[in-house]
C-alpha cells in the first residue's frame, strides 16, 4: 500500500509527510523534548530583553521601559567588572592548564602501576572528591587553612610562624588551584587511563624488543597514544573558560579579598543579585557573557577542524 | 489513513500549546480557606521558625476569621531572597525588609517608587495602639516617601523612647583581669590593670588589653594559641575606630557642613592607625576578617577571647549570660559577662547611633485593603493591654489566671527546666507581636525574663544615658539629613561603596596596604566623587 | 542478535606496560607518589571527622588533631536532634528515587530519538537543543517562569525542571549511536516499531551506561539545594537536606534585634553535619564506582 501511494502521488509533499509519518514513534519520542526546551529554555529567554531595559519587577520584563545601552555602560564604567573579567580568563585558563596536567600525571601514575589492588584503591580514593559539593570541601579548606587550622598549626610546630592564608589574594588563588585539583585531577584522570587502555598492545611489545626503557615508553608511545584525546578535551574545556567555577569562590571567598577575586559569575551575584544593581545590569552581565563564551567555542571549533582534529559543534 | 495523520499532527499541537500554557495568578489576592477565614501570608525574619501551627495562632485565627500562613527569611540570606522576590514579583502579603539608612534609597524608596508597596491609612486613628507606638518613634519622617508611610517600622523599645544609642558595646573577662593583678601584686611598683566600676581611660584600655594579650594563652587563662585578647563581630570590625570617628557609615560633615567621605576623615584615620596596631600586636584575632556573624561570640563563649564586641541588645545578652553559663560552669557569672565601659582619647564614652527601628514590616501593593485592616487589627490588638498578655502569658484561664490583680501562670501548663523556671513555648501572639516590635518593652514583666540580667542590661543603659546627659557620651551618628537623602547615584551605590570601605579599612588594619595614602587611593573614584557632589548640591553646599 | 550484544560489551582490557611482571625501583616511587597522594585527599576528611568527634575543648588546646583525644559525640546527637533534618532527608529520598526515574526516562528517550538519523526535522531539534548550552535567559525571567507555572513552593520544582539534561543526553545519544546499526536493520524488516527496537534491543544494550547516568542525577539530587532556596521559600517541610543542613550551618546571626535568632553552633557541628551529608555517599561509591567509571569512559571516548 505504502508503494503505491508514493507512486501515484509522486509530490514533495507527500514524500515529506510519508517520512514524517514513518518516524511516527521516534517523533513520540522526542516531543517530550520539545516541549520541555520551549518551556523551560526558550520562554525564558525573551529575559535578555531586561538588559536594554529599565527593568520593574512590577511591570514585568515586557512593560518595562526600554533604556537603550544603559545597562551596558554602566557595567563597563566599573573597574571592578574588569577586574572580575580579568580574574575569570585567569582562573579559567590557569585551571584549564593545571587541571589538564594534574589528570595526565595521575593517569600515567596509576597506569605504570603494577599492582592492582592497590591500583584499584587508590582510584577510588583520588576519584572520590569530585562527588562532593563545594560547600563541603570549603568546609574542608576552612579547617585546614584558617589562622588556627591545621596546617598552620603544623607550620608552627614545626617552628615557623602562622600565616593568613586566606586574607592574601596570591594565597587565594593558589587555594582556589590546589583545591580544584584536589577534588577534580582524580576524576579527571579517567578518561586518559580508558585512552592508555586502548592503545595497541604489540606497540609495547615491540618496544619491549627493542630494549625500551619503561620512561621511553612513556614518552614515545604512551603520550602520543592520548595525544588526541588530549587536544580535543582542552578544545572542550576553552569554551568554558570564562565559567571559571562559581560555587568555588563563592563558598571559598571571605569578605576581605571578596571583590579582588570576584568572577564574572560572582560578581553577577554579589552586584545584581545580593547587591542593589539592577536586575538589568545583572542581564546585560550576563548577555556579555554568553556572547564572549559563544564566540570563543565557535573559534575554538573552527580552529580544530583546521587542524584536521575532529570539532565539538 | 489521512485522518490519523490529521489527528496526529493536531494533537500535537494541541501537546505543545497545552504545556506552554502559563497558569498565572495575582499574588495578594484574597483567598480563601475552605472554612471562608481570608488567609494572610506574612514573612518574616527567622523568628524561631514559626509557621503559624499553634494554639495561640490559631486563637488569633479565630477571633479576626483569618488563616495565618507564616513563613521565614533565613538571616543569613535575608537581603537576597527579598531582592529575589521583590525582583521577580512574587510577594507575599506582608514582607520584612531589613530597612538601614544606607538601603533606604537604594532599596525602599526604589521599590516605592515601582509601586512594590501599597502605604498605610494616612489616618491610623483606627489602631490606637499600633498609632501611639508609631508615634513613639522618633524621626519617623525620615521614613516616609511622598509623605506616605509604606510600611511599619519594629521598634526596638518603645518603652525606651528617648534611648537613641545602639547596644554595640563591649564585655569582658572581668574575672581575668582580677587575675592579672593577683598574680602580679607582689611585683614592685606594678599598676593594677582591673578598675573597679569597669570605667576605663583610654590609656587604661590600652593596658588592659596588652596584659590580655600576653597571658590569655597562659596556663590559668584560656591555655591555648588560638586564643587572642579582643574579638569583634565581623560587622562591627576595627570597634576601636568608634572612639575616633564622627560617623559609623559612609558620610559625614566636615567644619563648614559640607559632606565629606567619613571613612578619609582625620577621626576615622586615626581610629585605623590605632586598629593597626592592635592587629599587628596580636590583640585581635588574626582570623578575624574571616568570621561569620556570630564567630566572635563563639570565641568568647570558649573562653579563646577576654574582650567581645557585639550588639548587646537585652535579647543577646541574655543569651550570651545563659550560655556563657553552661560553657564556663566555673566562672563567676557577673565577671565572665561584665560590661567594658570605655572612654576614649578625648575622655568621652562612645556608642554608635542608632535609629529606633530595627527593619520594616510592608505590604504588598496588590492586597486588598480589607486584608490590610485585618492585618492593622491584629496588630493594633497585640499592643494593647491584652493582646500584650496574650503574647507573654498566652490564655487568660488556660495558660493564666489574674489572681489579686496579678498574673499567675497555671503550673499546669507550663514545663519547668532544670533550672527549676518555668520555660517559654512557641506563640504566634509573640511573633506576630514582633512585625511591630521587638518585644523590648516587654521584657521587664516578662516571667521568661532573667531579671539578673534584665537589671545589669538596664543599669548599663541607665547608666549610659546619665552620662549622655552630663554630654560624656559622644553618639556617633551619620547626621541625619545625609543618611535619609535621596540621590540617584547615592541611591545606587552607596551599599555597594560602604561594603567596599569596610573592607578596605580591614584590609589596611591587616596591613595589607603599604601606607595611608595606599589606603586613600581606594576611595579616590567617581562613585565617591559623584556621591558626595550630589550630597552637597542638595545641601546648598 | 546475541553476537552483537557481545560486540558492544568488549571490555576494555588494562594494558600498558604491565607484561613484565618483576617490581622495579621505579613501582616502587611510583607507588609512594600515588599513597602521598591518596593520603592528601584523605587528610582533610580525617581531619574534619576528628574535629566533628572531639570536645571543644581538645580541639581548641591542641596544635594539630592527628587523634581524638577525648571522645565526644554530642555533635552529632544535636545533628540526628533536628526534626527539620529527617524530613529533609524523606524528600530527598523522594527526590533521589522519584526525580532520578523521571530524569533518566526522558533524558534516555530524547537521546535515542536524537541518536536515530533517520527522521524529519531531526537537525532543527538538535540546533534547538545545542543552542541551549550557550545561551539562556538567565535567573529573572526564569523565576517569572517557575512562578507563572504555579510551581512556587511544591516539590515540583525541584524535579520537573529537571528532565533533561543536555549533556547527559547527548552522552546517551552519542551510546546509542555507537551501537551497531544492523540490529535496528534486521528488526525492521521483521516489522519492529521504533518504540520496540528501543525497548527490545537498545535498552538491554545500554544497561551499564543507564546504571552510569541514573548514577550521576542520583548525586545530583542528593548534592541540590539551589532551586529549593530560590523556588522554595515559604515551605520548609519540603527542603531537601542539603538546603535544611545549609540553614543549620548558617543559622547563627548577631548584629540582629530577633530575639530568638540565635542557636548553638561549633565546629564540631559544622562537620558533623557535613559528614551526615556525605556518608551515604562515600559508603556507596566503592560499589558503584566502576559504574560511573564506565559511563564517563564510553561516553568521552565514543563522543
Amino acid at each position: 500500500m505504502e508503494l503505491t501511494t508514493i507512486s501515484r502521488r509522486n509530490n514533495v509533499f507527500v514524500k515529506f509527510g510519508n517520512k514524517f509519518w514513518r518516524s511516527k514513534y521516534l517523533l513520540l519520542m522526542i516531543l517530550p523534548a520539545i516541549v520541555f526546551y520551549i518551556i523551560f529554555c526558550y520562554v525564558p529567554m525573551y529575559g535578555v530583553l531586561m538588559a536594554f531595559k529599565d527593568f520593574k519587577p512590577r511591570l514585568g520584563v515586557w512593560n518595562s521601559p526600554w533604556n537603550g545601552f544603559d545597562n551596558f555602560v554602566r557595567v563597563f564604567e566599573e573597574p571592578k567588572f574588569w577586574l572580575a573579567f580579568r580574574n575569570t580568563l585567569i582562573i579559567g585558563s590557569v585551571k584549564i592548564v593545571i587541571g589538564f596536567l594534574g589528570a595526565v600525571t595521575t593517569a600515567l601514575l596509576l597506569n605504570e602501576l603494577r599492582m592492582i589492588k592497590t591500583k584499584k584503591t587508590i582510584q577510588t580514593i583520588v576519584t572520590f572528591p569530585h562527588f562532593l559539593s563545594w560547600v563541603v570541601v570549603s568546609g574542608f579548606v576552612f579547617s585546614l587553612f584558617a589562622y588556627n587550622g591545621a596546617i598552620n598549626s603544623l607550620i608552627k610546630a614545626m617552628g615557623g610562624d602562622r600565616t593568613n592564608f586566606l586574607a592574601n589574594k596570591n594565597f587565594f588563588f593558589g587555594l582556589v588551584f590546589a583545591s580544584d585539583i584536589w577534588k577534580e585531577a582524580g576524576w579527571g584522570s579517567i578518561i586518559y587511563l580508558a585512552t592508555m587502555a586502548g592503545i595497541p598492545q604489540d606497540q609495547y611489545e615491540a618496544a619491549d624488543i627493542d630494549g625500551a626503557t619503561r620512561l621511553q615508553k612513556i614518552w614515545h608511545i604512551t603520550l602520543p597514544g592520548i595525544k588526541p584525546t588530549a587536544i580535543l578535551l582542552l578544545i572542550m574545556s576553552v569554551g568554558g573558560v570564562l565559567s571559571a567555577g562559581f560555587d568555588q569562590i563563592l563558598n571559598l571567598g571571605n569578605p576581605l579579598i571578596r571583590e579582588d577575586v570576584n568572577i564574572i559569575d560572582t560578581y553577577i551575584y554579589y552586584h545584581a543579585i545580593v547587591g542593589s544593581d539592577s536586575a538589568g545590569v545583572g542581564t546585560a552581565i550576563g548577555l556579555f557573557k554568553s556572547v564572549i563564551g559563544f564566540a570563543l567555542v565557535i573559534t575554538v571549533d573552527r580552529i580544530a577542524k583546521a587542524c584536521g582534529e575532529r570539532g565539538i559543534i | 489513513m489521512k485522518n490519523t495523520k490529521l489527528i496526529f499532527a493536531s494533537s500535537m499541537v494541541a501537546f505543545l500549546t497545552l504545556g506552554m500554557t502559563a497558569c498565572g495568578g495575582k499574588n495578594g489576592e484574597d483567598k480563601y480557606d475552605n472554612e471562608g477565614r481570608l488567609r494572610l501570608q506574612l514573612k518574616n525574619v527567622y523568628f524561631d521558625n514559626w509557621e503559624g501551627e499553634d494554639v495561640y495562632t490559631e486563637k488569633i485565627n479565630e477571633k479576626f476569621n483569618v488563616k495565618i500562613e507564616a513563613s521565614n527569611y533565613s538571616y543569613t540570606d535575608w537581603d537576597q531572597e527579598v531582592n529575589t522576590s521583590i525582583n521577580g514579583n512574587n510577594l507575599a502579603d506582608t514582607i520584612q525588609f531589613n530597612l538601614k539608612a544606607y538601603n533606604f534609597g537604594s532599596t525602599y524608596e526604589k521599590w516605592v517608587d515601582n509601586l512594590m508597596f501599597k502605604a498605610l491609612p494616612d489616618n491610623l486613628s483606627k489602631w490606637p495602639n499600633l498609632k501611639s507606638m508609631l508615634d513613639n518613634i522618633s524621626n519617623l519622617d525620615a521614613l516616609k516617601v511622598n509623605g506616605k508611610l509604606y510600611g511599619i517600622p519594629i521598634a526596638n523599645d518603645i518603652s525606651n523612647p528617648t534611648k537613641d544609642f545602639s547596644n554595640f558595646t563591649y564585655v569582658y573577662r572581668r574575672d581575668w583581669a582580677k587575675a592579672i593583678d593577683e598574680a602580679n601584686k607582689n611585683t614592685a611598683g606594678y599598676t593594677p590593670v582591673y578598675k573597679e566600676g569597669d570605667v576605663y581611660t583610654w590609656d587604661e584600655f590600652k593596658r588592659l588589653v596588652a596584659a590580655f594579650s600576653t597571658n590569655i594563652t597562659k596556663k590559668d587563662f584560656a591555655n591555648t594559641d588560638k586564643a587572642c585578647a579582643m574579638v569583634d563581630e565581623r560587622w562591627g570590625f576595627p570597634s576601636v575606630t568608634n572612639f575616633y570617628k564622627d560617623a559609623p557609615h559612609c558620610y559625614t560633615k566636615d567644619a563648614n557642613g559640607r559632606a565629606i567621605n567619613a571613612f578619609t576623615s582625620d577621626g576615622y584615620i586615626a581610629g585605623l592607625e590605632v586598629a593597626k596596631e592592635f592587629v599587628s600586636s596580636h590583640y585581635y584575632s588574626q582570623d578575624q576578617f574571616n568570621f561569620d556573624d556570630g564567630k566572635a561570640n563563639k570565641e568568647y563563649l570558649a573562653g579563646r577571647a577576654a574582650i567581645l564586641y557585639d550588639n548587646f541588645s537585652l535579647a543577646n545578652y541574655l543569651t550570651l549570660r545563659k550560655e556563657f553559663k553552661t560553657s564556663n560552669k566555673y566562672v563567676n557569672l557577673d565577671d565572665g559577662t561584665a560590661f567594658l565601659k570605655v572612654k576614649g582619647p578625648d575622655g568621652k564614652f562612645a556608642l554608635e547611633g542608632t535609629e529606633n527601628w530595627f527593619s520594616i514590616t510592608l505590604f504588598n501593593y496588590n492586597i486588598s485593603d480589607t486584608k490590610m485592616e485585618k492585618i492593622l487589627d491584629i496588630l493594633d490588638y497585640l499592643l494593647s493591654d491584652e493582646g500584650t498578655k496574650f503574647a507573654i502569658y498566652g490564655i487568660e484561664g488556660y495558660d493564666w489566671n489574674m489572681v489579686d490583680g496579678k498574673v499567675e501562670l497555671n503550673p499546669m501548663s507550663w514545663e519547668k527546666g532544670s533550672d527549676g523556671k518555668y520555660g517559654s513555648k512557641p506563640n504566634g501572639g509573640k511573633y506576630l507581636r514582633y512585625m511591630a516590635t521587638l518585644g523590648n518593652d516587654t521584657k521587664a514583666y516578662d516571667p521568661f525574663t532573667d531579671m539578673e540580667t534584665f537589671n545589669l542590661h538596664n543599669a548599663w543603659i541607665e547608666e549610659m544615658k546619665t552620662v549622655k546627659a552630663a554630654n560624656q557620651l559622644r553618639v556617633v551618628k551619620e547626621p541625619s539629613d545625609i543618611s535619609w537623602m535621596s540621590t540617584k547615584t547615592k541611591n545606587d551605590k552607596t551599599e555597594s561603596i560602604l561594603a567596599d570601605a569596610n573592607v578596605d579599612a580591614m584590609k589596611y588594619a591587616f596591613g595589607q596596604y603599604s601606607t595611608i595614602d595606599a589606603y586613600k587611593a581606594k576611595f579616590n573614584n567617581t562613585n565617591w566623587t559623584k556621591i558626595l557632589a550630589e550630597i552637597n548640591e542638595k545641601l546648598g553646599k | 542478535m546475541k553476537k552483537y550484544q557481545q560486540l558492544a560489551r568488549l571490555p576494555l582490557r588494562p594494558r600498558g606496560s604491565s607484561r613484565d611482571r618483576k617490581i622495579q625501583g621505579l613501582d616502587v616511587i611510583i607507588c609512594v607518589i600515588l599513597c602521598i597522594y591518596a593520603l592528601l585527599i584523605i587528610f582533610p576528611f580525617w581531619n574534619a571527622f576528628v574535629i566533628s568527634i572531639s570536645t571543644e575543648d581538645a580541639y581548641l588546646h591542641s596544635d594539630l588533631l592527628l587523634w581524638p583525644t577525648q571522645l565526644d559525640l554530642s555533635s552529632y546527637k544535636q545533628v540526628f536532634a533536628d526534626k527539620n533534618l529527617w524530613s529533609g532527608f524523606g524528600i530527598t529520598m523522594i527526590l533521589l528515587i522519584g526525580g532520578t526515574l523521571y530524569q533518566l526516562f526522558f533524558t534516555v528517550i530524547t537521546g535515542y530519538a536524537l541518536s536515530r538519523h533517520n527522521w524529519t526535522g531531526k537537525n532543527l531539534v538538535m540546533n534547538m537543543i545545542l543552542v541551549t548550552m550557550f545561551f539562556g535567559g538567565g535567573m529573572i525571567p526564569y523565576y517569572y517562569l517557575i512562578r507563572d507555572l504555579g510551581m512556587m513552593n511544591t516539590i515540583w520544582v525541584m524535579i520537573i525542571p529537571g528532565a533533561i539534561d543536555t549533556f547527559n543526553m547527548l552522552l546517551m545519544r552519542n551510546y546509542f549511536a555507537s551501537l551497531p546499526v544492523e540490529m535496528e536493520e534486521s528488526a525492521k524488516i521483521d516489522g519492529a516499531n521504533d518504540i520496540i527496537i528501543f525497548v527490545k534491543i537498545f535498552l538491554p544494550l545500554s544497561l551499564p551506561m543507564l546504571a552510569t547516568i541514573g548514577l550521576f542525577f542520583a548525586v545530583g539530587n542528593w548534592n541540590s539545594w539551589y532551586n529549593a532556596m530560590l523556588f522554595i521559600p515559604d515551605n520548609r517541610k519540603i527542603w531537601p537536606l542539603q538546603q535544611v543542613l545549609r540553614t543549620m550551618i548558617a543559622k547563627v546571626s548577631s548584629n540582629i534585634e530577633n530575639p530568638e535568632a540565635r542557636e548553638g553552633y561549633s565546629e564540631g557541628l559544622t562537620m558533623a553535619s557535613i559528614f551526615f551529608t556525605i556518608v551515604p555517599m562515600m559508603s556507596f561509591y566503592p560499589f558503584l564506582q566502576r559504574f560511573f567509571v564506565k559511563g564517563i569512559v564510553v561516553g568521552a571516548i565514543k563522543g
